[in-house]
């Protein structure tokens, strides 16, 4: 009991000192508080936004790592993905669903693709389209697959058709086909209907580019619209490629098409993952199951973070300046502290000479520390809890700013907007959340308190080691 | 006569090379006042503080009540057993004569409830009042100061008492009053009173006087 009295003589007898002492205390703790609950909120919104939007895993092809092989060994080989495979796959307890895509292209002599090059007048000097096979004799280039005016896409679940979930394309005439459909059935887009006059209803026929003799009927249940038709929709010259030239058919309808040539399709497959945490397993069951080496298995972690962007690197900041801060915070305490006990070595010595034991003189020492680090504790945490927000959606805002401001740069370098790259729709800038709200718990402030503890027993410890090492005779011989 | 305090073969050294003391070999009874005399520089304060258990003696024993002090927690010995009055006070300047006593009280672990009422018998005992008791250590004088430090040391009632110099700083007024404590202590209350100086006033009070001389006892 007398060394908490003593301790608190103390802290009223060197006030000056153990006030500066509280300041730096108290702004650590502010600091920290802000960092801290920047941090935890940061994590909690990231968390929850990668649990809310559930891990897409694909498999693609590691080119690479074949191509090594294929240096040292020439029979290597990849097996293709079939269906039965990606079904296979898809059947985990990982998985909380999944679908598959199946794509080929065919042309068509009744109704002519629509080609961008005509739309923007391209120069003379532009090459042809070499890789198109023109229903009507064009040369064919041998050195690539043949490649039709039109891409036949088929879902297997109609329902994750990426360009209709957000909004690219829409329905204007006729309906969705279904799941369930087993017709040849087809949706066109509403500007390749008006190129060629076709209604919901009528029936058209495409062939294989590879060999013009394999005709397929094609129904049109209906007609949408679609926004997707920047420039590097026509790449290359390639008609398939111009989303206006995109059909949608039944996974029956394909297969169709597939039995008679499989050379021209591929098989793209997307799992959803129950958990986000459960990618590492879910890639050793696949492994497990039979997928060759020479396929990666990738997710969108980095996709469905990339809005995420400016919480994670305010969060990682955040982290960096706590760090930070606890270390100068630490430094000057220790410094102070180191001077208040060579201030105190009188002190020390008559206390240690008339019996006051080693421990319960660092024990008074620090507690001191203490006292003043729990005052401080209280005032700085609720400093810290004030400005908490404010701070947080200054920071945000600034990053959020600095983002665009790189955004706008990049467009003014392509000189105007436009120029956006495809795919990056997501990570646009007004896509960024903008909104951090800072949670306060207990968890935050116990951790709090864990940092002014730490430097209490950082700077404690000094004093500690000054008390071992001072032996009171000396100090009170050195005095007289 | 009990004896309480005994020092057989006593050698110290701080660097390991020259001794300060020598084969020291004294014998302290309960109510006695001794004094240990001796030029500066003879080694008489390195007794005192192996006597107090400031220093550990590496050969030789000091045995209280038959008790090895370099076996015994010398912290507990320094607040129970021995009192210290140093020629130089060593009191807390920020406390009051009061608060420099109760202090001592409490680092000896005393749970009474009237301990102030008990300090301050014990500072009137040494002639300091409650007004000068209630008074911090600045503001008293020399010889105010050194009976505060002799209230500290008989605070939680130890069977030794052992003062460096005390009366060294004083006046003769004053140096006769404080011997005349150190008298009381010894002979009424029984304590063992062991006086480091080179006083001669204090060489007339004393008991038994023993004298050192390049850390040896050279005359009992």
């Amino acid at each position: 009991m007398y060394i908490l009295k003593n301790a608190w003589t103390n802290i009223k007898r060197n006030l000056g000192r153990n006030v500066l002492i509280g300041i730096i205390i108290l702004v650590v703790t502010a600091s920290s508080c802000i960092a801290i609950s920047i941090n935890t909120s940061g994590n909690k919104l990231i968390d929850s936004y990668v649990n809310k939007n559930q891990l897409e895993v694909s498999f693609n092809l590691d080119m690479k790592n074949f191509r090594q092989d294929k240096n040292s060994n020439s029979d290597t080989t990849i097996d293709k993905l079939t269906v039965e495979d990606i079904n296979k796959y898809g059947d985990s307890n990982y998985v909380s669903s999944y679908y598959y895509t199946l794509e080929t292209s065919l042309s068509s002599g009744d109704i002519e693709a629509i080609d961008m090059s005509e739309i923007f007048k391209k120069s003379d000097e532009a090459p042809d389209d070499n890789y198109g096979n023109k229903p009507d004799g064009g040369e064919e280039n041998h050195s690539r697959p043949s490649q039709g005016d039109f891409k036949i896409t088929a879902y297997s679940d109609i329902s994750y058709n990426e360009s209709f979930v957000e909004g690219t394309s829409k329905i204007v005439d006729g309906s969705m086909i279904t799941n369930e459909d087993k017709e040849n059935n087809i949706i066109i887009s509403e500007d390749l209907a008006e190129e060629n006059d076709l209604e919901v209803g009528d029936t058209i026929t495409l062939y294989s580019p590879s060999d013009t003799s394999q005709t397929y009927e094609f129904k049109i249940v209906g007609i949408f619209e679609t926004e997707s038709n920047s420039s590097d929709d026509n790449f290359m010259n390639m008609s398939a490629l111009n989303s206006q030239n995109q059909i949608y058919t039944t996974v029956t309808a394909i297969n169709k098409i597939l039995e008679n040539d499989d050379n021209t399709n591929s098989l793209n497959a997307r799992f959803y993952l129950q958990n986000s945490d459960d990618f590492d397993k879910f890639e050793k069951e696949v492994r497990e199951k039979g997928l060759s080496d020479y396929y990666q298995v990738s997710n969108n972690i980095d996709q469905i973070t990339a809005t995420l962007k400016p919480i994670q690197n305010i969060s990682n900041f955040s982290l960096t300046f706590l760090i930070i801060i606890l270390i100068v915070g630490a430094i000057i305490l220790t410094v102070i502290n180191m001077l208040n006990i060579r201030d105190r070595k009188y002190e020390i010595g008559v206390l240690r000479s008339i019996g006051m034991s080693k421990i319960k003189l660092i024990t008074q020492l620090i507690l001191e520390l203490f006292i003043i680090a729990v005052i401080s504790f209280i005032i700085g945490t609720a400093i810290g809890y004030g400005l908490s927000q404010p701070a947080t959606d200054k920071i945000l805002e600034q990053e959020i700013n600095s983002y665009q401001e790189e955004q706008m740069k990049t467009e003014n370098n392509f000189g105007g907007k436009g120029f956006d790259r495809p795919n990056r729709g997501i990570m646009a800038s007004s896509n960024y959340i903008d909104d951090l709200k800072i949670s306060f718990n207990g968890i935050t402030i116990l951790e709090l308190f864990g940092v002014s503890i730490l430097l209490v027993i950082v700077s404690g410890s000094v004093s500690a080691l000054f008390v071992t090492k001072y032996e009171p005779n000396k100090i009170l011989q050195n005095r007289n | 006569m009990i004896n309480i305090l005994k020092l057989k073969n006593v050698n110290f050294t701080y660097d390991n090379e020259r001794y300060v003391l020598e084969n020291i070999n004294l014998e302290f009874d309960q109510g006695k006042l001794y004094g240990v005399f001796g030029p500066s520089g003879a080694g008489k304060s390195t007794l005192l503080s192996l006597m107090a258990g400031l220093e550990k003696c590496k050969e030789g024993e000091i045995l209280y009540k038959d008790k090895n002090l370099s076996k015994m927690n010398r912290d507990y010995y320094r607040c129970h057993n021995v009192g210290i009055i140093f020629q130089s006070y060593n009191l807390l300047p920020y406390l009051t004569a009061l608060e420099n006593v109760i202090l001592s009280m409490d680092i000896s672990g005393i749970k009474d409830k009237n301990k102030e009422d008990k300090a301050l018998k014990f500072l009137k005992k040494v002639g300091i009042d409650e007004d000068k008791a209630k008074r911090r250590i600045l503001t008293l004088s020399g010889g105010e100061q050194q009976r505060v430090s002799i209230a500290r040391a008989l605070a939680y009632n130890p069977d030794i008492i052992l003062a460096d110099e005390p009366t060294g700083n004083l006046d003769k007024e004053t140096e006769a009053a404080i011997l005349n404590i150190f008298t009381s202590l010894a002979h009424k209350d029984k304590k063992c009173v062991i006086i480091i100086s080179h006083s001669n006033k204090v060489k007339e009070k004393v008991d038994v006087v023993s004298y050192l001389k390049k850390g040896k006892i050279e005359i009992i």
